[in-house]
């Protein structure tokens, strides 16, 4: 990965958000239902919609799975329900970690319980490797950026997830508040005051550093383990442990603490520990999913413009370019830098990154 | 019965010995022993086991302590309110254990932990602590804290079935109150106890949800849940180790089956120390005099440790809004919000569904096998009729994450059906509950002569006749407190569950999990809890109270 690399992402996606922000930016409210027998529609991807609709509606249903809570997913999923009414959607949350695992074992007892999961893009890898990701042209059904379709039609970007330094604003002063990696390692937080996911993700800040030397790094985090910091399953554990007063530090996924600071009005505020960098949030249609139709058909709708609006309008999705969308002024507002990484020789360097945090901080019981 | 155990444990052994980095056991080609070296060559496999035999012994210790201790104030002591501290001291029993361990974050963990927070401003203290919940000894009190009462269930009957004429030979010997303790109560006892020990370090071994939500935030891992973790990986992009897991399994099979055999030997042995003659006595009170306020105090004080404070503290934060504090001040915003919640999640109602058809077809399956095996095992003639009932036995010294993974291997590799479903999560759990099943129906059918069926035999009724028409009136009420233990058992079942979930399958403890320990939603998790410990108590405390009751008129 390079920081060319990343700008030349910036741009692109900055092109489809800045459209997409001057069609009306934030309107979460949902395009008309489909109608179930509506005249035959003269362009060539509605056509392709409407036969797609008809499909999934033999289906009857969609299995959607939650890399964060049910509850934040959940007024995308009626955005998309009131949209194509016929269609039940469910949902169930699970660590995106743990779905690859899942998705491998269940494949093999020929019994695949989702229809769309997802997963920040270096937890795909495995199932990329055994060809287990259904392959679409999106572009037949959706108007999604080329750019945010990946592994031949496997993959789709739908949000970034940017990693960011919260404190509660109860226990911790803005004067004492960290704003450097270094201040992490600061007497005064050792003994359970950090909250940091258990896999090692929060920590991809850190990967410009360990390119140029791992060394320090490692040394870094091993300081840092010695503060005794709490690992957590999921993000969202992190974003309540800090917003209950149960560590006064953490590093939740950016959207979690806009949400709880901006609409929810929690004790906590960001500290400007940068740059993030991380793999955005991808989703994909396991083979042997029990309803591909109607899952395309999300998937569809969700990465096109419309599905983008109503994300956006929840403060989630796309930060790229900084500035655009609340989220992400949010974000600019706090000092973050973001790096997006997408590229799968570095999403590889992530993986093993990942695996060296979680050996070094003990965060799972290892070798 | 062969079904139920080889396969699974079969399967285990095979992934253990096949090289599974990244691929499924049956994938593998290879034989290896690669998994092993690496387990036995690794520092930290002996870490898992200092950690798990720490965390097994000094549970049992505090458990069996505290239950020696009940045991001997209601059996062997004048103390007033005996019935009153009999309940108060089964009422933990049915509390599940993910449900204690969340109340008790609440209420101990070190930076606003409800208990910390209090002594800290009475004590002058500084954050965090002084309490710290996600330790060892943190793991401990928990877990010994909900095997108080089946540790006393167990060890009671030795105590109130003592021969009383032996003290009393002690004393007019001229020993004293110790002397007679030591020299003649506790070689009594020892056999009956030893058994206890032996038997709860299995179980102690076994327990996952407790050491998984108390001691991961401290990166402390023990057996069952480094297992647990080798399939359900935390890093992304790992994929599960099923060779690690195996191997892992294996260990802490060895081990477990290992304990399960001194188990089975010292309660052979224990029938030597025969205290109970054909004689009628009751064993002489020992007089408290002005000490009877101290068992009052020590019961009272566990059943609010162990029940009154987790279920107020879980009744708060399901009433409180989100990320509010305790205080006075909170009291107006105190809601129902949580529990509407809960009734309009679909998801939740799935669970609740799919909870009450496993814990029912659990119920009937288990009870009505156990009768059978224990029939054969007790009745019949038949040359290795006590097979079944063996069988079952030896599924005690199967750790629940252990058969959990085993199910997974077996039903991901048969072309049925059934992973995935609710009904590997019935099978397993039938699996688990003929121990406790069998061990039921074997003293319930000892209690019954066997001259009825006789007689039933001489006038030509065939065997199903004699089971359905004679047998079960009889038995009816220890196979409906079977089916109720067994119900009640895997409505509060985690581990199990847990390790076989799949979309669609989930079950209430499943449901709890991942609310509690994944999303953080602390209020929606107790709204579900409150209820559920309501119901898993009372139901959990009428068998053992009828058991009891049962027992104390045989």
């Amino acid at each position: 990965m390079t920081q060319v690399k990343s700008k030349l992402v910036w741009i692109i996606v900055g092109l489809v958000l800045c459209e997409l922000a001057m069609t009306g930016r934030g309107n979460a409210a949902p395009t008309p239902a489909l109608k179930s027998k509506s005249s035959a529609p003269s362009n060539p991807r509605e056509r392709a919609i409407q036969e797609l609709y008809n499909a999934a509606k033999a289906e009857g249903a969609v299995i959607w799975h939650a890399a964060g809570s049910v509850e934040s997913d959940q007024p995308i999923l009626d955005a998309f329900h009131a949209k194509y009414p016929d269609i039940k959607v469910s949902a169930f949350s699970l660590a995106s970690s743990q779905v690859p695992p899942r998705v491998i074992i269940e494949v093999a007892a020929g019994r695949v319980s989702m229809d769309i999961a997802s997963g920040t893009m270096e937890a795909l890898l495995p199932l990329l490797e055994r060809d287990l990701m259904v392959k679409y042209d999106w572009s037949k059904t959706s108007d999604v950026h080329p750019g945010n379709v990946y592994f031949g039609g496997s993959v789709l970007a739908f949000e970034d997830m940017p990693v960011v330094w919260v404190y509660n604003t109860k226990l911790v002063s803005k004067k004492d508040a960290p704003r450097t990696w270094e201040d992490l390692l600061d007497p005064q937080w050792k003994g359970s005051k950090i909250a940091v996911r258990a896999s090692g993700s929060g920590f991809q800040g850190l990967l410009p550093q360990w390119r140029k030397d791992k060394q320090k790094v490692v040394d870094y985090l091993k300081r840092l383990s010695k503060q005794e910091v709490m690992p957590a399953a999921r993000y969202s554990e992190i974003a309540n442990w800090v917003a209950t007063g149960q560590c006064p530090i953490g590093a939740p996924v950016g959207y979690e603490a806009f949400a709880l600071i901006k609409k929810q009005r929690v004790p906590m505020a960001v500290c400007p520990i940068g740059p993030t960098a991380r793999a955005p949030l991808a989703c994909y249609i396991p083979k042997g999913a029990p309803h591909p139709n109607a899952a395309k058909l999300l998937l569809s709708w969700l990465v096109s413009s419309e599905g983008a609006r109503v994300t956006m309008g929840l403060g989630r999705g796309l930060v790229l370019p900084p500035g655009v969308g609340d989220y992400s002024k949010f974000l600019v507002e706090n000092g973050i830098d973001y790096i997006r990484i997408t590229a799968i020789e570095d999403l590889k360097e992530v993986f093993t990154f990942q695996q060296m945090v979680m050996e070094t901080m003990g965060f799972a019981p290892g070798k | 019965m062969v079904y139920l155990i080889f396969p699974p444990i079969g399967l285990l052994l095979f992934s253990s010995v096949r090289d599974t980095q990244q691929r499924l056991p049956f994938e593998a080609t290879t034989f290896t022993t690669a998994n092993y070296v690496q387990v036995f060559s690794s520092a930290m496999t002996y870490k898992l086991l200092a950690n798990t035999a720490w965390y097994a012994v000094g549970t049992v210790s505090l458990g069996l302590g505290l239950a020696i201790l009940f045991a001997w104030f209601l059996e062997r002591t004048n103390v007033p309110f005996r019935r009153l501290l009999f309940i108060l001291m089964l009422a933990p029993i049915g509390v599940p254990g993910i449900i204690e361990s969340m109340a008790w974050t609440l209420l101990a963990n070190p930076a606003n932990g409800l208990f910390n927070v209090a002594l800290r401003s009475v004590l002058g203290l500084s954050s965090p602590g002084p309490l710290n919940i996600y330790s060892i000894p943190g793991m401990i009190l928990v877990t010994a804290m909900r095997f108080v009462p089946v540790m006393y269930i167990m060890i009671s009957g030795v105590f109130g079935r003592m021969d009383p004429s032996l003290e009393e030979a002690g004393r007019t010997s001229g020993a004293g109150a110790t002397t007679t303790f030591r020299r003649i109560s506790m070689p009594l006892l020892t056999p009956a106890l030893l058994a206890a020990v032996i038997y709860y370090l299995v179980l102690a071994m076994e327990v996952f949800e407790i050491p998984a939500m108390l001691g991961r935030p401290k990166r402390i891992f023990v057996f069952s849940t480094a297992i647990y973790y080798a399939i359900r990986p935390l890093g992304t992009g790992a994929l599960s180790n099923y060779g690690l897991a195996g191997t892992y399994g294996m260990v802490l099979l060895t081990v477990a089956g290992l304990l399960i055999y001194f188990y089975a030997r010292y309660v052979r042995s224990a029938n030597r120390f025969v205290t109970v003659t054909g004689r009628g006595y009751r064993p002489r009170l020992i007089d408290l005099g002005r000490w009877k306020f101290v068992p009052i105090l020590a019961m009272s004080g566990y059943f609010i440790l162990a029940v009154a404070l987790p279920l107020l503290i879980l009744l708060w934060t399901s009433l409180a809004p989100r990320y509010s504090e305790i205080s006075v001040a909170t009291l107006p915003l105190l809601s129902l919000d949580s529990y509407r919640k809960v009734l309009a999640n679909p998801s939740i109602w799935v669970a609740a569904k799919n909870t009450l058809v496993i814990a029912t077809t659990t119920g009937i399956v288990g009870i009505v096998l156990s009768t059978l095996a224990s029939w054969l095992s007790v009745r019949s003639k038949i040359r290795g009729a006590s097979i079944p009932e063996r069988l079952a036995f030896l599924v005690m010294g199967v750790p629940g994450v252990v058969l959990g993974l085993a199910f997974i291997l077996v039903y991901a590799s048969m072309p049925l059906p059934i992973y995935g479903s609710i009904w590997i999560i019935v099978i397993a759990l039938v699996t688990t509950s003929l121990p406790f099943g069998t061990r039921m129906m074997n003293a319930a059918f000892l209690q019954i002569h066997p001259e009825l069926e006789e007689a039933a035999s001489t006038s030509g009724v065939g065997l199903c006749s004699t089971l359905v028409h004679i047998d079960l009136p009889l038995l009816w009420a220890s196979f409906t407190r079977g089916f109720v233990w067994i119900f009640s058992r895997s409505l509060r079942e985690t581990t199990l569950t847990l390790m076989l979930y799949a979309v669609g399958n989930q079950t209430l403890s499943v449901t709890l999990w991942y609310l509690w320990v994944e999303d953080a939603k602390f209020d929606v998790a107790s709204a579900i809890a409150v209820p559920l410990v309501i119901i898993t108590s009372v139901l959990t405390f009428f068998v053992a109270r009828q058991t009891m009751l049962q027992e104390g008129a045989a």
